[in-house]
């Protein structure tokens, strides 16, 4: 489950690599909500209730593609501590049996990868000019980490929705790195113009 | 007024008792949300001084549904001042839907009301299933409920992609009977209601099972307890079976199904009870074993292993402990000695210091010269429990020792060679590297290195001969033999061996002083005559020889010698092979032929080394070449070497020989023969003798052919062509006149003229040209002749001179006169006929004939 070398394309930006990196890391969650869905016999279709367990505070479609970078930035914090909860959770029930199969192989994975996309966002906006005053510390999105209700099937509940947030917002932060990518590919030529 | 107050109580009570018994006071009923309902209650005051049991009937049935789910009666004695209790576990989860507890005393026929308790489940709004117990054994059977927020005739469960239906409808509560049949998943099988998609998950699994339950001290500080798990539980994580000692909760290591855990010894523990307990999710199981820690010492390894005080045959053994707790204990330790031939020899030693650790050994017995490996082991001397792991290795050599005497034999190469022989002594005997041995003979002494083992004899008997080994420790005792005479006549018997050996016996010999000699050669070999022996005593007469380097189809020649006061002496001697084996090759020289009506076949014999066996017999098996299903088989006793097989009908035959020995058949030689018949030979004969009577005939035709001219000119040389000469004569010409008398005269003469025939027409025509002047010559060649006498002179004419003509049997006879013949007769004998007609006969008088006078005249000269 390697992703492409980042060093074997010279001179790609930063926002392309970050981009390439997200798409990966989305591929990647939905090979795992797959092998859940494997392991816990969860039809395909089954869609839970109870809305999204990750959401932004703060919002505007007006923002620019930076400001919503640095806000699915957020998100993604939040996944990677509900990945490391679920993960703990399930090493506690010892889920799989107690060996590393594929499921426990990709989940290592995503959470590894989820680190080096955040690191990477971080660096990203660092960088750039056009993200203005936005805290790294800021408060911007909330992620319910309870369980509804108790016993074993609301815990696997619980954890599918999270494999679901993986999706949406690995899925969702692609697009947006997509956009600013974009814009500063254009920025830059006209600086070269 | 006291005793009248006493009295009204006493008659109320009474009374009451007589109409209705008084309710059950404080009844609660409590439960734990999940299915167990706890109901207490207390005896009416006025029961205080009721003697007999009360008996309490409790009823629990769900709300509306009229069928009891429990029944119960409960005996008491009434005492308002003890609470009573009834504890019942529920088989649906509480909150399925609402419970109805009903209670009241009866006492024979009389009864208290009811007091009714509702237990409310859940309304529906929150939980939509209900589930307890998330984690059961297999085979269990469950009720699990869903409950609906409207009446659903498609509600199901869906267990294992099976869609259960309901078995109970209360309300709007469904209750299902799940057969929890088969272990699930590890994180468990999850039970959905469907179509409200709400769930809970159950893990099927199994009571804990532990077998070999042991304990034991490596330290006497503390026990450590091993077992093997029986069947998987099936459970992980948090579910998975937790283990205590004696109450204590003890770290647990497993390796597969093998776990141990350990815990601390207090001291002077004694013999006590070791409870293992075994507890997960479903079930706990305990297993006890009974034991005093000091009857379960097993101990470690020794420490720092060496060897000291080394000699030839003993040598100690030091260690130390690590273990403080050793020093108290009495032990008793096993050394361990491997060497060189991986001999082991257990030596055990008991500690000789009473109540302290042991912490050497001494080594006795022990080889000279052998290099040791040698490990220690201890176990308590005060109980075996089992022995201790073995130390490392510790490595020592004894020192060197005299050698043992040798053991010598002799063996007679022929009448003035012998030799002494002599087996290498093994490392437990030579005590050491054998350096030389000493040859002893008389006064005279000789030498001879370590790595001989024989001494020839080359001038005649020595008498006695003495043998001794030398290693760096010295000589070793002699070993002396005296060479017997060269033996002859002693008849060599056939032996036959039995599983890969050879059981000899005998008879007792009175000369025998110091027992019996059994040695034995490979025969076949004359060079490197290898010789092996075996020494028995005198009272023995029979053994069994099978030594490992006996090898099959081999030939040996085993001799048994007695052994007297003057040296070894025959008494027999046998040959046999250990195993026999098939012939190596097949006969040689095979070869068939025919022998009248039957068919000589030969052979060659094999020799020893390759027959390998003793030759039982030739099987010789024949077919006819058309025919190869029918063979036949002739068994040839051994020694023959021709055999002739027949009658045999004339036909093309195959042969097949095989030697046969003790091993089984050897390879085959295989000739074809074809049979001929008699009559057929003697035409064969006649028609290759005529054929080459003809082949020389025609040689002898072509060499004339080729050689005519010579044949012509020496055998018929060219005859002038005869002429008429009718000049006159000259004066040299003389006539003479024949006499009269010579001068035939023809007597009759045919009426038919002569004529030559062939057929009618040529007849026809020569009849024709009769009066020609000449006949033609050349058309009498071949043909047959009618003659005719024609008159003289026209038949002379006919016949040229030279020419004789033939005559059939039709031809008259001519009558001459024999005195008129000779010159004639003279010219016949010079002229030879060119071609031969062999149907005309010439007789005297036909010669007569031609000869007549009459034929010529008188005056004619004749040639």
């Amino acid at each position: 489950m390697e992703g492409p070398s980042d060093a074997g394309v010279p001179g790609r930006s930063a926002a392309a690599k970050a981009l390439d990196l997200a798409r990966l890391l989305h591929g990647e969650c939905a090979r795992l909500l797959d092998l859940f869905r494997e392991r816990e016999s969860f039809p395909a279709d089954h869609d839970p209730e109870g809305g999204r367990l990750v959401s932004l505070g703060r919002w505007s479609d007006d923002m620019s593609a930076a400001e919503q970078v640095w806000h699915h930035r957020c998100a993604l914090r939040k996944c990677l501590g509900l990945l490391e909860l679920l993960i703990a959770r399930e090493e506690e029930e010892e889920m799989g049996g107690g060996d590393e199969g594929e499921y426990e192989a990709v989940r290592r994975a995503v959470r590894e990868r989820l680190g080096h996309l955040l690191f990477s966002t971080a660096a990203l906006l660092d960088d750039g000019d056009d993200v203005g005053d936005l805290s790294p510390q800021h408060d911007c999105a909330e992620g319910r980490d309870e369980v509804e209700g108790s016993g074993s099937f609301a815990m696997k509940l619980w954890m599918y929705k999270v494999l679901l947030e993986l999706i949406h917002w690995t899925g969702s932060t692609s697009k947006v790195l997509c956009e600013l990518h974009s814009e500063r590919e254009a920025k830059q030529e006209q600086t070269d113009l | 007024m006291v005793c009248w107050l006493l009295w009204t109580i006493f008659l109320k009570t009474v009374e009451g008792l007589q109409n209705e018994l008084p309710l059950p006071t404080d009844v609660k009923v409590e439960c734990d949300y999940k299915n167990k309902i706890n109901i207490s209650w207390k005896d009416d005051t006025s029961l205080g001084s009721f003697t007999e049991k009360l008996i309490y009937d409790i009823q629990i049935s769900y709300d509306g549904d009229s069928e009891l789910q429990a029944k119960e009666e409960v005996l008491v004695t009434p005492d308002p001042t003890v609470e009573h209790y009834w504890i019942w576990t529920s088989p649906l989860n509480l909150q399925c839907l609402t419970h109805v507890v009903k209670i009241r005393a009866r006492h024979q026929n009389k009864t208290s009301k009811w007091i009714e308790k509702p237990i409310y489940g859940d309304n529906g709004t929150e939980r939509k299933v209900y589930a307890q117990g998330e984690t059961v054994g297999v085979g269990t059977r469950r009720k699990y409920c869903c409950i609906s927020a409207k009446p659903n005739s498609e509600q199901k469960l869906k267990y294992r992609d099976t869609n259960l239906m309901a078995a109970q409808v209360i309300n709007l509560t469904y209750i299902f009977d799940v057969y929890l049949s088969q272990p699930s998943k590890t994180t468990g099988d999850d039970l959905v209601c469907e179509p409200a998609k709400d769930g809970f998950t159950v893990f099927v699994g199994y009571t804990p099972e532990v077998h070999n339950f042991s304990c034991e001290t490596r330290n006497l500080k503390s026990l450590q307890c091993h077992w093997k798990n029986g069947r998987d539980s099936n459970l992980k994580g948090i579910r998975k079976t937790k283990y205590s000692l004696n109450g204590r909760e003890c770290l647990t290591n497993c390796i597969g199904h093998h776990c141990h855990c350990a815990i601390k010894l207090t001291a002077s523990q004694g013999a006590m009870d070791w409870i293992l307990t075994s507890k997960n999710y479903i079930n706990e199981t305990n297993t006890v074993e009974t034991a005093d820690p000091r009857h379960r010492v097993y101990l470690f390894p020794p420490h720092g292993l060496s060897v000291q005080d080394v000699d030839k045959r003993s040598a100690n053994l030091h260690w130390h402990w690590n273990e403080s707790s050793y020093e108290s204990l009495p032990m008793v330790c096993q050394a361990l000695l491997n060497y060189s031939q991986a001999k082991e020899i257990r030596k055990e030693s008991r500690g000789t210091k009473g109540l302290t650790s042991l912490t050497s050994l001494t080594l006795s017995d022990l080889y000279p010269a052998v290099t040791y490996s040698v490990r220690v082991r201890c176990h308590s001397a005060e109980h075996f429990w089992k022995w201790g792991d073995w130390s490392s290795s510790a490595i020592f050599t004894t020192k060197e020792d005299i050698p043992e005497a040798l053991d010598i034999w002799m063996q007679i190469h022929n009448e003035n060679t012998s030799f002494v022989v002599w087996k290498s002594l093994t490392p437990d005997k030579s005590h050491g590297k054998i350096q030389k041995y000493q040859v002893k003979w008389g006064t005279k002494l000789e030498v001879l290195n370590g790595a001989d083992h024989r001494w020839y004899e080359h001038s005649g008997r020595e008498g006695k001969i003495t043998v001794s080994a030398v290693n760096s420790a010295g000589v070793s005792p002699p070993s002396s033999i005296v060479i017997p005479a060269v033996y002859s006549g002693h008849k060599t018997a056939r032996l036959t061996a039995s599983d890969g050996g050879f059981n000899l016996s005998w008879t007792k010999n009175p000369k025998s002083m110091c027992g019996y000699v059994v040695d034995w050669i490979q025969a076949d070999i004359q060079v490197n005559l290898t010789v092996d022996w075996i020494k028995i005593p005198t009272n023995s007469t029979s053994i069994r020889i099978q030594p490992e380097h006996f090898r099959e189809g081999t030939r040996y020649i085993l001799s048994l010698y007695v052994c007297t006061s003057e040296g070894p002496e025959l008494q027999q001697k046998w040959e046999g092979y250990s195993r026999e084996k098939n012939p190596l090759k097949s006969v040689s020289n095979f070869k068939a032929e025919q022998s009248g009506n039957g068919v000589l076949l030969t052979w060659e014999e094999l020799s020893q080394e390759d027959l390998r066996g003793f030759l039982s017999h030739y099987e010789i098996t024949y077919y006819e070449m058309s025919d190869t299903n029918a063979k036949k088989k002739v068994n040839i006793t051994a020694g023959q070497k021709e055999y002739i097989i027949g009658p045999l009908q004339v036909k093309s035959y195959t042969f097949r020989i095989n030697a046969v020995t003790g091993g089984g058949k050897g390879p085959q030689d295989t000739v074809t023969v074809t049979v001929t018949s008699q009559v057929y030979r003697v035409i064969v004969e006649a028609v290759i003798a005529l054929a080459f009577a003809i082949l020389t005939l025609i040689c002898v035709i072509f060499l004339c052919y080729k050689k005519r001219a010579w044949i012509k000119e020496n055998v018929y040389p060219e005859i002038p062509e005869p002429r008429l000469d009718f000049l006159p004569p000259k004066g040299s010409d003389q006539l003479f006149e024949l006499p009269h008398e010579n001068v035939a005269h023809v007597t009759h003469i045919s009426e038919e003229p002569l004529l030559i025939v062939n057929d009618k027409d040529e007849l026809d025509s020569h009849t024709t040209d009769q009066d020609s002047a000449g006949v033609h010559i050349e058309n009498f060649i071949n043909k047959t002749y009618k003659l005719s006498m024609l008159p003289i002179a026209n038949s002379f004419l006919a016949h040229p001179p030279g020419y004789q003509p033939h005559t059939g049997p039709k031809m008259s006879l001519v009558q001459s006169s024999t005195s008129s013949y000779h010159v004639i007769e003279h010219w016949h004998k010079e002229y030879q006929p060119q071609i031969s007609m062999a149907s005309v006969s010439h007789t005297d008088e036909h010669s007569d004939l031609i000869g007549s006078p009459t034929s010529v005249s008188s005056s004619q000269p004749l040639l």
